[in-house]
């Protein structure tokens, strides 16, 4: 299945200046990183002055605060706060429910865009960005790069996936189980799916209880998930897993339908309050760059 | 209720059918519409209380399955035609309109048509006939048949130049009417009922259609044309009289007569008073055609035309033996009537063995022998001896003859009979020419010779007038003389009474002139037909409304319901 788009039509000029004015604030990312702007916990050689501590031997003596050393008589390094990159795991769901278009856009291309969305809001603010696709099992396309220049190469990459089509389904526990298995430095995980684990709500749940980097959820909906346009006698045939069901639609099955799809939403936002996660809805059928836009803009997005 | 469509039983056995396809339709599996869906995680969830129907599920949604079912049955007994049965009144009605030219004046045929079509919508197809009662019976619906046919039969049926034949109907109506069997019948027009007649006839019951009054009208019609010899003795010549009469206030109606013969204008000033009509004198009795017209605008036109085939009355080229000329002589020539010729006779007249104008009809004296009788008929075999021999006597007028006279001169029996010989002749004692009997001196026996003559040269006056609804007179027709109808069928050819139905031409067998027949009714003419009362139509004994439109607007009611229901979500 492909979503039969090419790099023009995914990543249009519109889209890629829009994405130069977006920002990304992050608290104090972990220390070990590469250089960046953002402050890490690690103390090292930054600007900002931070504390004082007894110099042992091996400290660099350009460190050593000889002020302190001429009243105290005792001699003390200053220590300086490190500002580091924030990495940036991107997870787009590339599974088969993303290309499937019912009436509308697939999703992949709100996915793909979103996920370029992230990245180059990241590696704009010296942050790294790594590149990771979402099906029936993780994998890797790159792991964490920095630079603007990567951007493009972000882009091309995002491409391939869509020409690639969907494949599987939507296997958040063994793909993310996998990323833990990465041990990848404590960073930023962006997890971009429609969240339809054919095992539901649990799934996702124990998914990302092996998550140790700070997350945000970007949850793709549809008018047409909370209001299906079905009535009558149908067939319907899961596009991942094949599964079929026959429904007699009646009013009472419609609202038991939208009641069970409320209830997905609100499990959602539970685990991402439980896991003090960023929960985001992007409508595929909507303005993407409007959607971003208030997101990123007027103050930047912060995790 | 009945059906027209289908006995009850049959309407009974399409329900049950309809009920046990539905059935099965609501038990069978329904094909499903195949929809790819992201995911059917929460369609699973949904569909725990609510899975879909397989083949022979459960019977479900009975309400439904019941809504359908009243529908399918409701536009199945529309289609079977039912039918109102009204309370049963024991009786059996007829309906008739009437379609004589009286109906003419104004709307008066199309508000009867209206009031009789209404009628039939009330009653059972089985317990009503219809009938048109207009220069003739004629028969629209008969009983059971649907009452759709009876627009069809009215067709272009509109009211004929006939005067009003209802008492004559309603006489046959009582006579065909079963014993005990009350029949009602209810006429749909102006038609005389005269109270006298139906004291007559107890045997059925006559109402009157309620329509609206009969309005006054004004109106002038020829209620009389007929013809007589012509009053100044010329034997080819007739006097024509006329008459019209009107409402009161009509302008001088021998101003508005415009009368032709032939084509030929005849001239009003020819009119002349006469009693109370007009008399046309002398015209030529060629066999043309007289037609009479009455100009200008009034409510019936069908009266204001009235026509009149004259007779054709050549003189008879008559051959007379020169044996016989002293006797009579001198009274064929004083006949206008007879031309004495000695070539190219038409008729002859001789004593008996003379060989003079053999060949010809004739009137032959014969010796009064003990085996020949006074007069004796003689005519071709082809002929029906009862009839010419009806024929002849009064028309040569035997019965006049004062025979017993006769006996006593010759003192024997004066007898007459009737014979058979290859060609007309008419034979007379020849004794009665001698003056021992004094018959050629007396009166008797100008006229006797004149008509004698007349007879075997085939002249006949015809018919003084024919009229619609009137016989014809009889002795004023040939024997031959037979009328067809316009498909070349004869009619009344047992030789009764002839009665022209209504006005217009009446063709005649081996003949190119037909007989020309006039409404000439003053009743018609005066409107004063309808002005009996009687009593008028029972009211109804069912709504007027179709049931199937009832039927039709419940199953779209229902369809409608239906159709809320599904949107609502209610049935499937």
């Amino acid at each position: 299945m492909s979503a039969g788009v090419t790099f023009e039509e995914l990543f249009d000029p519109t889209f890629l200046n829009a994405l130069s004015r977006w920002n990304l604030h992050a608290r104090r990312v972990s220390g070990g990183g590469r250089h960046g702007q953002r402050l890490s916990k690690d103390l090292g050689a930054g600007i900002e002055f931070n504390d004082h501590r007894p110099y042992s031997p091996g400290d660099d003596l350009r460190a050593i605060d000889w002020n302190l050393y001429r009243r105290l008589g005792k001699v003390f390094v200053r220590l300086f706060e490190e500002e580091q990159d924030l990495p940036l795991y991107l997870v787009p769901d590339v599974s088969a429910s993303l290309f499937l278009a019912q009436g509308g856009p697939p999703a992949i291309i709100a996915a793909l865009r979103s996920t370029l969305a992230f990245a180059t809001v990241g590696l704009n603010h010296h942050d790294s960005a790594g590149l990771f696709t979402l099906s029936d099992q993780l994998e890797v396309i790159f792991k964490p790069r920095a630079g603007q220049a990567q951007i493009m190469t972000f882009a091309r990459h995002l491409a391939r996936v869509a020409e690639a089509g969907g494949r599987g389904q939507t296997r958040l526990a063994e793909s993310l189980q996998r990323l833990a298995l990465l041990n990848l430095r404590k960073g930023l995980l962006i997890v971009i799916s429609d969240f339809f684990d054919p095992r539901g709500l649990d799934a996702v749940r124990e998914a990302l209880q092996a998550v140790r980097h700070r997350l945000v959820l970007v949850q793709l909906v549809r008018a047409s998930d909370a209001h299906p346009e079905l009535q009558g006698d149908v067939r319907l045939t899961d596009c991942e897993s094949g599964e079929v069901a026959d429904l007699t639609l009646t009013p009472r099955v419609l609202e038991r339908y939208k009641a069970a799809y409320s209830a997905f939403n609100d499990g959602m936002v539970e685990i991402a309050r439980q896991r003090h996660a960023r929960l985001l809805r992007i409508n595929v059928e909507g303005d993407l760059i409007d959607q971003l836009s208030r997101l990123f803009e007027h103050g930047g997005f912060r995790v | 209720m009945n059906f027209t469509q289908l006995p009850l039983p049959g309407v009974l056995a399409g329900i049950a059918v309809l009920a046990g396809v539905l059935y099965a339709l609501q038990r069978l599996r329904v094909r499903h519409r195949a929809v790819t869906v992201v995911t059917t995680l929460f369609w699973r969830v949904a569909a725990e209380e609510a899975p879909a129907r397989t083949l022979r599920e459960r019977f479900r949604h009975p309400w439904a399955y019941l809504l359908i079912l009243v529908i399918l049955c409701l536009l199945w007994l529309a289609w079977a035609g039912p039918e109102w049965t009204p309370k049963e009144s024991g009786s059996f009605q007829v309906l008739v309109l009437d379609g004589s030219a009286g109906m003419a004046v104004g709307g008066r045929y199309e508000e009867a048509v209206a009031a009789l079509k209404k009628q039939v919508g009330r009653l059972p197809a089985g317990q009503r006939q219809v009938l048109w009662s207009g220069g003739g019976v004629r028969t629209l619906l008969n009983p059971g048949e649907h009452a759709l046919l009876l627009d069809r039969r009215l067709g272009s049926l509109q009211p004929v130049a006939a005067p009003d034949a209802l008492p004559a109907l309603l006489r046959s109506l009582a006579a065909s009417a079963r014993l005990g069997q009350l029949t009602e019948v209810v006429v749909f027009g102006d038609s005389a009922l005269p109270p006298d007649l139906l004291a007559r006839l107890p045997a059925i019951r006559v109402a009157r259609a309620s329509l609206s009054k009969r309005p006054s009208t004004i109106n002038s019609g020829i209620t009389a044309l007929g013809l007589t010899d012509a009053a100044s003795g010329a034997w080819d010549r007739v006097d024509v009289f006329l008459q019209v009469q009107g409402t009161p206030g009509q302008p001088d109606a021998r101003e508005r007569l415009r009368i032709d013969l032939d084509g030929r204008a005849v001239t009003p000033t020819d009119l002349r008073p006469f009693g109370s009509g007009y008399l046309l004198s002398d015209l030529p009795a060629a066999g043309g055609l007289l037609s009479v017209r009455l100009e200008g605008d009034d409510a019936l036109g069908l009266d204001n035309l009235a026509r009149l085939r004259l007779p054709e009355k050549p003189r008879l080229r008559v051959l007379l033996s020169p044996s016989l000329t002293t006797e009579l002589g001198g009274v064929l020539t004083a006949d206008p009537a007879v031309e004495l010729v000695t070539t190219d006779a038409g008729l002859v007249v001789r004593r008996q063995g003379e060989a003079i104008g053999a060949g010809l009809p004739s009137l032959e004296f014969v010796p009064a022998s003990d085996s020949q009788p006074a007069f004796r008929v003689l005519h071709p075999d082809s002929y029906d001896s009862a009839e010419v021999f009806h024929h002849a006597v009064t028309a040569i007028g035997l019965r006049e003859i004062d025979s017993m006279a006769i006996a006593q001169s010759a003192g024997r029996a004066v007898t007459a009979e009737v014979g058979t010989a290859p060609q007309w002749r008419f034979e007379v004692w020849q004794d009665l020419l001698s003056e021992e009997f004094n018959f050629t001196q007396s009166r008797a026996f100008p006229l006797f010779i004149a008509h004698a003559l007349r007879w075997l040269g085939g002249a006949r006056r015809g018919p003084a007038y024919v009229a619609a609804g009137q016989p014809l007179e009889r002795d004023a027709l040939e024997p031959e003389d037979r009328f067809l109808a316009s498909g070349g069928r004869v009619l009344d050819p047992l030789g009764a009474a002839f009665v022209p139905e209504q006005a217009g031409d009446l063709p005649r067998a081996g003949s190119d002139r037909p007989l020309a027949v006039s409404l000439l009714d003053a009743a018609t003419t005066l409107g004063s037909s309808g002005d009996v009362p009687v009593s008028t139509l029972p009211a109804s004994g069912g709504p007027t409304a179709h049931p199937a439109t009832w039927l039709l607007l419940g199953a779209l009611v229902l369809l409608l319901v239906e159709w809320y229901l599904n949107q609502t979500g209610r049935v499937p």
